[in-house]
């Protein structure tokens, strides 16, 4: 029996505003694109989350919960639904009280904290367990890092704050020919199982669905479940890990996602030797794991599956550093404001947009940035730093001057 | 093999400004692609030439063609200021039936002229050898003067772009003016975006101080006013930083008062017209270019910058940024926004640096063989 395992990524940054705007606030500055925001996740609520919650709503429920499938979901996206799409975060609970449905831990800010600062990204995952078990009723057992960043000390860090299992890529630079479908553990763990994603076929549903050049067009759901038949016998389990917009926003409904995304469950489950599992429960199930040396940091993003994306450039490890180097000093500061903002500095969105990579990748990078350019991002970002920077120094001044009265 | 009868007003050494820089990296393109080109000038100064084509002098014997210095050239440039005054109409109308005559003798299949001056020559020279007429604008009436322009000039720009089969423009920006004030046929429009001849290597880097360049024409047109406001802005952030107005024209006196009047005096210099040696050792100082202009058809200027790795701050809506993308483009209209970006590369090196290396290798990229394989295109529509 080999187990399919879906995991979603939802996730949706507070992009900052242009400078000119910042600068027009009267009051405190405000840094975020409100307008911008709140326009953005009600387009993908709208084209996304709601309709592809119902779809497999529908699919656990007429499975009986054979179908099965896991989430993260990013502290700012729940800060956005609470905010702007409450009947989007209801349908997330509803999904997750079928009890087909893993939900799992990452940063609350969808962070690179995991790269700067292990105590900060220490605070940042137990947050975000904290607020998952609240609004979803379950403590997290498994842990996926910021768009699957993983080395290992970030294994370790992860074991030690108690989680069973772990996310990241199946990178061939990681595996060598060594096989994906079965659970590992990073060498520098006692225990943690470690599941890979197949990017294939992962990638076959998040990027080539609507590529008509590609030779696998059109994709069925009953193509890709024969191609899900193809490993050998005894296979544990095959990783599909996407990002949850993948459906309905980066592929579109009128291409035809939806009804592959309906019909693929019954495809899978017509197969006696295929059904389906969340990360937890597919780690009990192997409780032997090999170790697997991690000799580099690896992620899921670009060709590269390295850290390129976020610290590719000098302009993107300044502005990490920049970050980063404030959070003490915010932390100290014990004023709610400020650290509010300065955590959303800390998606790792603002850095990515920095950017400045060339061909394939560098597209992907445009989809997602709402600046005209790499330096536009750097600018505004380290403006904004600036600015925070300042209201914390005459933070700390002030309340100096009240110690002295 | 295509005949072209090309007709510039300057080329290097002796230039006032990117016009004839351009005139001279299209025609050693074309000359490259194996075009037979011969270029008119009024006159030459010594120097001018075009690699694998011939650099002539409009109906004057080679020793009387060799102005000598007593001819101020500057009373002739193609942009010198007040308006279409007799001395530069005595010799656009000189230029005429001198070019006419020459293409009798020599008939080309193109007669190609660049900018207004040569405009009513590129006409008379089709009607003594039967040419296809194209017209290349760097710059329009409309951007040198926005305010004033000068009937005459539009009224000469207006016969050029009627009488040309093709007329070609340096930049989208430049197409969408001339449509805005000329009623053209805007289906014989092409744009072919300028390039760059390979500049030698840098002089080493003389960064010490900080340096905001401003490179170009004292002119309205190219808002060298503003660029003092914006100095004043970022003086006030970065006192230790220096402001260069490298170029000439009618404003400069006043800016020279008005660089005191905002207390910029000591930090603030006016080199004048800068070419060659001099230019690299003052792109080797730089820090950044502002271009604050108020309108700029292309900005030769930007791709001299960035071969250079000088990171520029420029114009949205200028030529040049419809080729290139490693340069912080801004609505030139906002000196506080021109402010924020110029004290954005000043400050963050890691912005700079990134700005330097990747306008270097974009800059690289754009030859004039490429622009010259563009140009070719437009020829054989009009030749087949």
């Amino acid at each position: 029996m080999t187990s399919i395992v879906f995991y979603f990524q939802v996730h949706q940054p507070y992009r900052l505003a242009r400078r000119e705007e910042v600068e027009r606030g009267t009051g405190a500055p405000r840094y975020w694109d409100e307008k911008l925001n709140r326009a953005v996740l009600e387009r993908v609520v709208e084209r996304c989350y709601l309709p592809m919650n119902a779809v497999l709503a529908q699919a656990i429920d007429a499975t009986e919960g054979r179908f099965r499938c896991s989430f993260s979901i990013s502290g700012t996206a729940l800060d956005q639904f609470e905010a702007w799409a409450p009947e989007a975060l209801e349908s997330f609970r509803a999904l997750a009280a079928t009890g087909a449905v893993e939900i799992l831990a990452e940063t609350s800010m969808h962070s690179l904290a995991s790269l700067a600062d292990l105590a900060e990204f220490e605070r940042q995952v137990g947050a975000h367990a904290a607020r998952v078990e609240e609004l979803f009723g379950r403590r997290p057992t498994g842990y996926r890092n910021t768009e699957l960043i993983i080395d290992e000390g970030i294994a370790a860090a992860v074991e030690a704050a108690g989680y069973e299992v772990m996310l990241a890529e199946g990178a061939d630079t990681l595996l060598f020919g060594r096989s994906p479908h079965q659970v590992w553990r990073p060498a520098s763990c006692e225990r943690l199982g470690l599941l890979l994603r197949d990017y294939v076929l992962s990638d076959d549903i998040a990027y080539r669905f609507s590529n008509r050049d590609w030779p696998g067009y059109p994709l069925f759901a009953e193509t890709f479940a024969e191609h899900l038949d193809e490993v050998p016998p005894f296979t544990p389990f095959i990783g599909l890990f996407m990002d949850y917009e993948t459906f309905g926003e980066h592929q579109w409904a009128d291409t035809g996602i939806f009804d592959f995304m309906r019909a693929l469950p019954w495809r899978v489950l017509d197969n006696p030797n295929l059904d389906f599992a969340t990360p937890s429960e597919l780690a009990a199930a192997f409780p032997v794991r090999e170790p697997l040396t991690i000799p580099r940091p690896f992620s899921w993003a670009d060709e590269e599956r390295d850290l390129s994306a976020w610290l590719g450039n000098p302009m993107q490890r300044a502005a990490h550093g920049a970050i980063h180097a404030l959070g003490p000093a915010v932390r100290a500061s014990g004023d709610p404001e400020l650290l509010a903002d300065w955590l959303r500095l800390t998606t790792s969105d603002h850095v990515y947009y920095m950017a400045t990579k060339e061909h394939s990748d560098a597209e992907v990078h445009e989809y997602f940035s709402p600046y005209d350019s790499p330096h536009e991002a750097f600018i505004t970002v380290m403006n904004v730093l600036d600015d925070l920077r300042a209201r914390v120094d005459a933070h700390v001044e002030s309340s100096t001057h009240g110690d002295q009265r | 093999m295509i005949k072209v009868l090309m007709l510039g007003w300057e080329l290097p050494p002796r230039i006032t400004g990117g016009l004839g820089v351009a005139c001279q990296g299209l025609a050693e393109g074309l000359a490259r692609s194996g075009v037979d080109l011969r270029f008119v000038l009024p006159r030459l100064f010594g120097g001018e030439q075009i690699e694998g084509g011939r650099v002539i002098a409009a109906g004057l014997p080679s020793e009387e063609g060799q102005a000598t210095a007593a001819v101020s050239w500057d009373f002739f440039g193609p942009y010198a200021p007040g308006g279409f005054r007799s001395a530069l109409a005595t010799e656009v109308a000189r230029y005429a039936a001198a070019v006419a005559e020459f293409a009798k003798g020599e008939p080309a299949d193109v007669v190609h002229a660049h900018d207004w001056v040569t405009f009513e020559g590129g006409i008379a020279a089709r009607r003594t050898c039967g040419a296809q007429l194209v017209v290349h604008v760097h710059s329009s009436e409309y951007d040198r003067s926005p305010v004033t322009p000068d009937a005459e000039i539009a009224a000469l720009e207006a016969r050029g772009l009627e009488a040309a089969d093709r007329v070609v423009c340096v930049s989208a920006y430049t197409r969408s003016v001339l449509a805005r004030h000329y009623p053209l046929d805007l289906d014989k429009v092409r744009v072919v975006h300028n390039a760059l001849t390979p500049p030698g290597p840098t002089a080493t880097d003389g960064r010490t101080t900080p340096t905001v360049l401003f490179l170009g024409r004292l002119t309205p047109q190219k808002a060298p006013e503003r660029f003092l406001e914006v100095a004043a802005r970022v003086a006030e952030e970065l006192p230790e930083a220096r402001f260069v107005l490298a170029g000439d024209g009618v404003l400069r006196g006043h800016l020279e008062e008005r660089a005191v009047e905002l207390g910029l005096a000591e930090r603030t210099s006016f080199p004048g017209f800068l070419a060659g040696p001099a230019l690299r050792a003052l792109f080797s100082e730089a820090s950044v270019l502002v271009v604050p202009s108020e309108s700029e058809p292309f900005g030769m200027v930007v791709l001299e910058a960035m071969a250079h790795g000088v990171p520029v701050v420029m114009p949205s809506d200028c030529g040049a940024a419809e080729t290139v993308q490693s340069a912080l483009k801004v609505d030139s209209r906002d000196v506080e926004l021109l402010a924020d970006r110029t004290l954005a590369v000043l400050r963050r090196p890691a912005l700079a640096r990134d700005l330097a290396v990747s306008a270097r290798e974009e800059v690289a990229r754009l030859t004039w063989t490429r622009a010259a394989e563009r140009m070719l295109q437009v020829y054989s529509e009009l030749c087949g």
